[in-house]
């Protein structure tokens, strides 16, 4: 495009370019996704960007002049980006960013000082913001040299709002709108600067790059790293058991999630159950449109084509009628004097149940309106061959073209906390930051068509008449797994109610085993587990993906008999079927890119969780629906909140190690992947992954491709080069 | 000396332990499990712990020192509660900033305390109140009286230091909206015989009061952040406590200062289930059908309020005030439940207004038969002052869903643009409480 190669050739441009790229996009509470806080910097090998992050984003001084400039900033950012908490929004929205607040700072004080000069100033600021870019910097009589300080000040100083402008642009742009909100908050900024500051004397020297900051030491993270491993190899069966296992009664996929894994374990141990795990999309990368809206439930790497319905559950209409008779008494001028009045007879007993009883609260609450999951009705927005080849790159994906049990459960999962600002962390990465029930009722649905049945039966893949795909969602905070069974024939429903006693137990045994790390109850696991999720007071109900650590991509028998205590994300995979390996290419460069950025932001959050993270919960701040600053008004928070990753604020329950990817099959089929792939490539020689490659077979030892590339044993991994 | 005297334990004295009792009772529990892991764990129990008694003291004290000890001790540990993260600045300074403010207000009280002891040459409250006055002494404690009520209660001018302290952990912020700004309220109607005698001050009380409702009541809905809406909204229903006050409505008042310290500290503790809420739209005023239908309903409900309110048809001083907010929540909620579109909605709106107004008057009935004893209530006898002010709250009412809808416009009228700007600037915590940058935060 013609505007694109101006673009390239001009200077200032360049600058604006080079900095945006530094920030990474930080997504909205509605569905946070977690992201690599030093995404930009996965240039660079592991240890520098480390310490190259340190000077960019972890300095502890920053120049008055921009401090200044935040302060007045903070109101407008909040004010413009609000998704509806202010009754009276911001006026001249539609008019975007920065030519709204060109309208409305004509009134300010606190911009112009009343001074008629700076008025005229304001009113003569072009209307469009590249341009004002420009007029602002050379108002503030800044020479070409000092742009890239001061726009790498100006943008990198407010990251975590920052962060959120990238966001929305990456939306703006996904969406194939042209995308102004970069050059509209850099015009902002900049003009502000020169309204607080007329002409800067000098140019901030943020961020420093000679400050001396203590150097983080890389090789505590290597130990961990390698203790880690160490650990984890010889629990790693690499020989296929021999003896032949009882044909399952019935079959799980769950997500690979590193939350899977124990329960996963458990559900094993019950009966004859066998267990598969793939991205919790189910490998239906849809669009989810329902009455509050349309989302993506999908990796936010895939840019979903097709979109499906869910019928969101609707609250009971008496307490829809309450709530809305309570709203218009709340959010005019006069009414809300009589609320309090209004509400005490009501309010104080169950202030005082909701807070001390948070249990039988909750089921006094699910009396009235009980919580229903979003149902889909059909998939028939899906073209025919699009249901064929999800069908197919699904099961082929895990190897699975045989073997089907009577019975096969898709089980996405998702959370229930309340009052948590990052619930929506707590539920499937893999959906986009939603609850992953969506999708296996979709997935279900394909799978149980006829007509897919017999596509798939062409590919090679045979499913029994009599296998029933049923879907589910296991909710990973109370440990209950939530079946859809509506549409089910009677002799599924059957083997469902079976099943059922068996999910119990097994939820229990989980939620003792994750209740040894929150380490507060000692007995009566289920019960604890539902006390975290409904109690407003909870800041830890439960812990998430910490401590997550490795990807073990590979067959279930290699890690069926041992735990991984909650620290693996498992993607099945069967070398045997995959000679090209197009399947491990799909799961490289998809799932694993993925559990990668998990990993990153887990680990930058453990960290330096003022820096990465959210800070504490509680001081935290929702601002406009979508954020969260810390107390009175602040930068955004973006990142994980303390409570997700330490124990409390001195200990660390995330471990801060980088992802270990196992692989088992033939390092000559990983080897091409990695070579033909760019982002893989990047990850791997710069470090910011582990790769280990298990030989099939088992009998040759496990190899290590080092950032060099080369396959080296994987005891060289343990020593220092 | 009779240590009987000390304490006086009356109806206002137990409403107000009870709703500290309940608050601090539920806080404490919200603590134990929203603090696990803070360093500070011990030290906020062990403060909120002295600022509960603390609150409670003062609401017994009858001695004027144990009184102003009280208050001063309450005032002090909130301080301590505030300033919790050493290492953040902007804590640090909000905890200074009011420090401040209340220092202020605590002179002022303690200057009114000292003129009344002047003037009466009892240090007793019950002493104090019973005893004829009619010196300049004695009207200049008044005044003194009303300024630290006000700064207590965060009253424009002196709402600053609320605004500022939402870097607070949310149970201080629930015990402060609770328990500390109601000091103010608590304050005027424990001194209302003496306010009584002065309708200039009434009226100044009212006048103050209005102001505080109209400004705050419009920061409220500007904000986008959920924690300072909700202290906006205290400063607005401060505002409205004193206009019940300046109305002679003392047992209204307490009511009110009672019902909103359990309603907001439940907020606070809820905040963010509060922000993601989906919300409803306010109902449009000018579809003709509704506003019959809902005056219809209102219309049923007016005796029915006027039967639990146990207030004549058409009061002649200012008990209209509660006739009027009342109706006018009737009407509100009517106009909302008409809209929703159901077969049934005459009925729910005629159900949802007679909810109203049994509850907002039977309610008052309540308090006022309970506080008869203390003659707290003294209507006034209806003035232009009175009349205007309504008529500027039906104002408010009437246009609030207009306001947004302007707002929302291509080319919102310019004197919006101008009120939207001010009153965004003006709620603003003060510059040194803001955190300008992330890396200035401490989270331990």
């Amino acid at each position: 495009m013609n505007h694109n190669e101006q673009n390239i050739q001009d200077p200032l441009e360049h600058i604006i370019e080079k900095t945006w790229h530094l920030v990474p996009p930080f997504w909205p509470l509605s569905h946070l996704i977690a992201v690599n806080p030093l995404q930009s910097l996965e240039e660079e090998p592991f240890e520098e960007a480390v310490d190259r992050a340190q000077s960019l984003f972890e300095q502890k001084e920053l120049p008055n002049l921009i401090r200044s400039l935040n302060r007045n900033n903070i109101k407008w950012m909040q004010s413009f980006f609000d998704r509806g908490q202010a009754t009276f929004p911001m006026p001249l929205k539609h008019l975007g960013f920065y030519r709204s607040w060109r309208k409305l700072a004509a009134y300010d004080g606190t911009l112009h000082g009343h001074s008629a000069e700076k008025k005229a100033w304001i009113a003569a600021l072009p209307e469009d913001a590249p341009t004002a870019i420009r007029h602002a910097l050379s108002a503030l009589g800044l020479l070409d040299p000092d742009h890239e300080k001061l726009i790498g000040a100006v943008i990198l100083g407010f990251l975590g709002w920052s962060s959120y402008v990238k966001y929305l642009h990456r939306e703006e742009t996904t969406h194939g709108h042209a995308g102004h909100l970069l050059h509209d908050y850099l015009a902002v900024r900049l003009a502000t600067l020169f309204l607080l500051h007329s002409k800067t004397c000098s140019v901030p020297d943020f961020p420093k790059r000679d400050v001396l900051i203590k150097k983080r030491s890389i090789a505590a993270i290597q130990d961990l790293e390698r203790t880690y491993l160490a650990d984890l190899l010889p629990k790693i069966r690499r020989k296929a058991p021999a003896q032949e296992r009882p044909k399952p009664e019935a079959q799980f996929v769950f997500c690979i999630d590193v939350r899977s894994e124990p329960f996963r374990r458990t559900i094993e141990k019950h009966a004859a159950y066998e267990t598969l795990g793939c991205a919790g999309f189910f490998g239906a990368p849809v669009a989810i449109r329902d009455a509050y809206g349309q989302h993506n439930a999908c990796p936010a790497i895939i840019t979903p084509d097709h979109q499906v319905g869910a019928q969101s559950p609707q609250p009971s209409s008496l307490f829809s009628w309450i709530k809305k008779a309570h709203h218009a008494l709340k959010y005019n001028l006069t009414t809300p004097f009589v609320l309090p009045d209004l509400l005490f007879p009501f309010l104080t007993p169950w202030v005082f149940l909701s807070v001390l009883f948070p249990v039988h609260s909750h089921h006094l609450k699910e009396r009235f309106s009980p919580k229903k999951l979003p149902v889909i009705r059909s998939v028939d927005t899906l073209p025919l061959d699009t249901q064929c080849t999800y069908a197919f790159q699904f099961l082929s994906l895990m190897g699975w073209v045989d073997g089907f049990a009577p019975l096969v459960v898709l089980c996405g999962h998702g959370s229930t906390t309340t009052n948590n600002p990052f619930a929506s962390s707590l539920d499937c990465g893999a959906c986009g930051g939603h609850a992953g029930g969506n999708n296996a009722q979709i997935m279900a649905m394909i799978l149980n068509q006829p007509v897919v049945r017999a596509f798939l039966q062409q590919q090679g893949i045979t499913v029994p008449e009599t296998t029933c795909f049923v879907a589910a969602e296991h909710d990973t905070t109370t440990d209950e797994v939530f079946f859809f069974e509506k549409g089910c024939s009677e002799i599924v429903l059957e083997r469902l109610r079976a099943l059922r006693q068996d999910l119990m137990q097994t939820g229990a045994d989980n939620a003792a085993f994750r209740e040894q790390h929150l380490k507060r109850y000692a007995h009566a696991p289920l019960i604890n587990a539902k006390k975290r999720s409904v109690d407003i007071a909870q800041v830890r109900p439960e812990w998430g993906l910490a401590r997550n650590a490795s990807l073990i991509i590979g067959p279930r028998w290699m890690t069926s008999h041992q735990s991984l205590e909650g620290r693996s994300f498992l993607h099945s995979y069967e070398p045997s079927l995959d000679p090209e390996g197009t399947q491990l290419h799909t799961i490289m460069t998809g799932p694993m890119i993925v559990a990668q950025w998990i990993n990153a932001q887990y680990f930058f959050s453990t960290l330096n969780n003022v820096s990465y993270g959210a800070g504490n919960k509680i001081t935290a701040n929702l601002v406009g629906q979508f954020g969260v600053m810390q107390g009175n008004a602040s930068d955004l928070m973006s990142g994980l909140p303390i409570q997700s990753v330490w124990r409390d604020d001195r200990t660390p329950y995330h471990e801060t190690l980088r992802l270990v990817v196992l692989i088992h099959a033939p390092p000559e089929r990983i080897h091409p992947i990695i070579a033909q792939d760019p982002g893989l490539q990047r990850l791997i020689r710069n470090a910011w992954v582990h790769l280990i490659c298990l030989p099939v077979g088992g009998d040759e030892e496990p190899l290590w491709l080092n950032p060099e590339l080369t396959w080296c044993p994987s005891t060289l991994f343990f020593q220092d080069t | 000396m009779n240590l009987s005297f000390l304490l006086s334990i009356d109806h206002i004295s137990i409403m107000m332990l009870g709703l500290i009792a309940l608050v601090a009772v539920v806080v404490r529990s919200y603590a134990i499990r929203h603090l696990e892991g803070n360093g500070h764990y011990r030290m906020f129990f062990a403060n909120s712990w002295m600022l509960a008694s603390s609150i409670g003291l003062f609401a017994m004290a009858n001695h004027v020192i144990l009184f102003w000890g009280a208050w001063l001790s309450a005032n002090y540990f909130l301080i301590q509660l505030l300033a919790h993260k050493k290492k953040w600045k902007a804590a640090q300074s909000a905890a200074f900033l009011t420090q401040s403010y209340l220092l202020v207000g605590s002179l002022f009280l303690g200057a009114a305390l000292a003129l009344l002891w002047f003037s009466s040459g009892s240090l007793y409250i019950d002493q104090i109140l019973n005893h004829p006055h009619n010196t300049p002494s004695f009207l200049w404690a008044l005044v003194f009286l009303m300024l630290a009520a006000m700064v207590q209660s965060a009253i424009i001018p002196f709402h600053g230091w609320l605004l500022s302290s939402l870097n607070a952990p949310t149970p201080v912020s629930a015990l402060m909206h609770a328990g500390l700004v109601n000091g103010g309220g608590f304050l005027l109607v424990r001194f209302s015989p003496l306010l009584l005698q002065q309708p200039y001050f009434l009226n100044a009380l009212f006048v103050v009061g209005m102001v505080t409702v109209c400004v705050a009541s419009v920061w409220h809905l500007v904000q986008t952040d959920i924690k300072r809406m909700l202290a906006c909204s205290t400063i607005a229903q401060m505002g409205f406590m004193l206009v019940q006050c300046g109305m002679g409505l003392f047992s209204a008042a307490l009511a009110h200062v009672v019902c909103h310290g359990i309603f907001k500290s439940y907020l606070f503790l809820s905040s963010t289930n509060l922000a993601l809420e989906k919300k409803t739209d306010l109902p449009v005023m000018h579809q003709l059908d509704a506003l019959v239908l809902a005056l219809l309903s209102v219309g049923v409900s007016y005796p029915v309020f006027c039967f639990f309110a146990d207030l004549p048809v058409l009061p002649n001083d200012t008990q209209v005030l509660v006739l009027f907010m009342g109706l006018l929540s009737a009407f509100q909620v009517s106009m909302a439940l008409l809209q929703t579109g159901s077969p049934y909605r005459m009925l729910f709106a005629v159900v949802g207004s007679l909810f109203c107004v049994s509850v907002y008057g039977g309610l008052f009935f309540l308090f006022e038969t309970v506080l008869l004893p203390h003659h707290f209530s003294a209507p006034q006898p209806l003035s232009l002052l009175h009349v205007s002010g309504l008529l500027v709250l039906s104002v408010l009412w009437f246009f609030s869903r207009h306001v947004r809808t302007l707002l929302r416009r291509q080319h919102p009228p310019e004197w919006l643009q101008r009120v939207y700007v001010a009153s965004l600037n003006a709620s603003q915590p003060f510059a040194t409480t803001r955190t300008t940058y992330r890396n200035d935060y401490d989270f331990s």
